[in-house]
């Protein structure tokens, strides 16, 4: 806010001094001046406030990002087991669970800042296909839950494309969020 | 209304689908706990209330198939029964009252892997 304000009153005593240098140098009637001035000042007004909104639109398309990020990290963490790995195995359980809540994390956060479509439908059963792929068996089964995860990435991949496109096209309303999560 | 913790009441470390394979199966969960409190809960016409929450790691997808899949294909039971009266608890991973979900209503249709018993 200090800087802010530091750079509104250095402007406008820039403003000042050009303004009397040209009413001064009577070559630019006064009317022309305090309308170019007006036009620099709502154009510089404008910048800022799309800027604003650019740098707020970035938080919430940056959670996906993340969101998908992490996504990626943990199907990756759930494939790179040795084949002899049992199905039980603790590490791999607990990938699997931190993997299913941070899709629910993902599809929540895309339906709280109304920004849910289609695709997202598809990333709930595609996980259950990708665990159910992957550690069905005694031990698990690298191959079959390969094929699963590439269905589960494409669909995070396009949820995470549509839902960004859908918050830049309106305003965020973060409130939302805070109303809908449960106080930890 | 009764309930089931599994974490305290079978085990913390949820194992295999069968018996044979190795400890805390799911039909061993099935067979000592799950039917017999859910004939119970039929019989006095309550819910049952099956708490998912406090384990170690997580559930493994045959240790859940097993014991819901497999009480869905028990003689009499079937889905409608299995999902009129138990409850699903899963406030660590809200995820498994859908996965189990898909095994009641999938339960004749998937085919669990056959193992060689001895």
């Amino acid at each position: 806010l200090i800087f802010d304000v530091a750079a509104t009153v250095l402007g406008a005593v820039f403003l000042a001094l050009i303004i009397d240098r040209l009413v001064s140098s009577e070559t630019l009637p006064l009317a022309t001046m305090v309308t170019a001035g007006t036009t620099l000042l709502t154009g510089w007004l404008i910048q800022k406030g799309l800027r604003r909104q650019g740098e707020i639109d970035k938080i919430s398309t940056d959670a996906f990002a993340r969101s998908t990020n992490r996504i990626e990290e943990l199907i990756t963490r759930c494939l790179n087991v040795p084949s002899t790995t049992l199905s039980t195995d603790g590490a791999l359980l607990q990938s699997l669970q931190l993997l299913a809540n941070e899709i629910t994390w993902f599809i929540s956060l895309a339906d709280r800042l109304d920004a849910r479509c289609a695709e997202h439908d598809g990333v709930e059963p595609t996980y259950l296909i990708f665990k159910e792929s992957l550690a069905k068996g005694l031990h698990v089964d690298v191959r079959s839950g390969s094929q699963a995860a590439a269905a589960l990435r494409m669909h995070v991949f396009l949820a995470q494309g549509y839902t960004c496109a859908a918050i830049l096209k309106k305003k965020v309303d973060f409130s939302v969020v805070r109303r809908s999560t449960p106080a930890a | 209304m009764k309930s089931i913790h599994v974490a305290s009441q079978f085990s913390p470390l949820p194992g295999p689908r069968h018996i044979d394979e190795g400890p805390n199966s799911g039909q061993e969960f099935r067979e000592k706990l799950l039917e017999p409190a859910f004939r119970q809960a039929i019989a006095s016409g309550e819910e049952l209330v099956i708490d998912l929450d406090g384990v170690e790691f997580g559930y493994p997808p045959s240790f859940l198939e097993e014991a819901f899949g497999g009480l869905v294909r028990l003689p009499g039971v079937g889905v409608d029964l299995v999902r009129k009266t138990l409850r699903f608890k899963a406030e660590s991973e809200p995820l498994l009252l859908k996965e189990i979900d898909r095994y009641i209503v999938n339960a004749n249709s998937l085919k669990p892997p056959i193992v060689k018993r001895p």
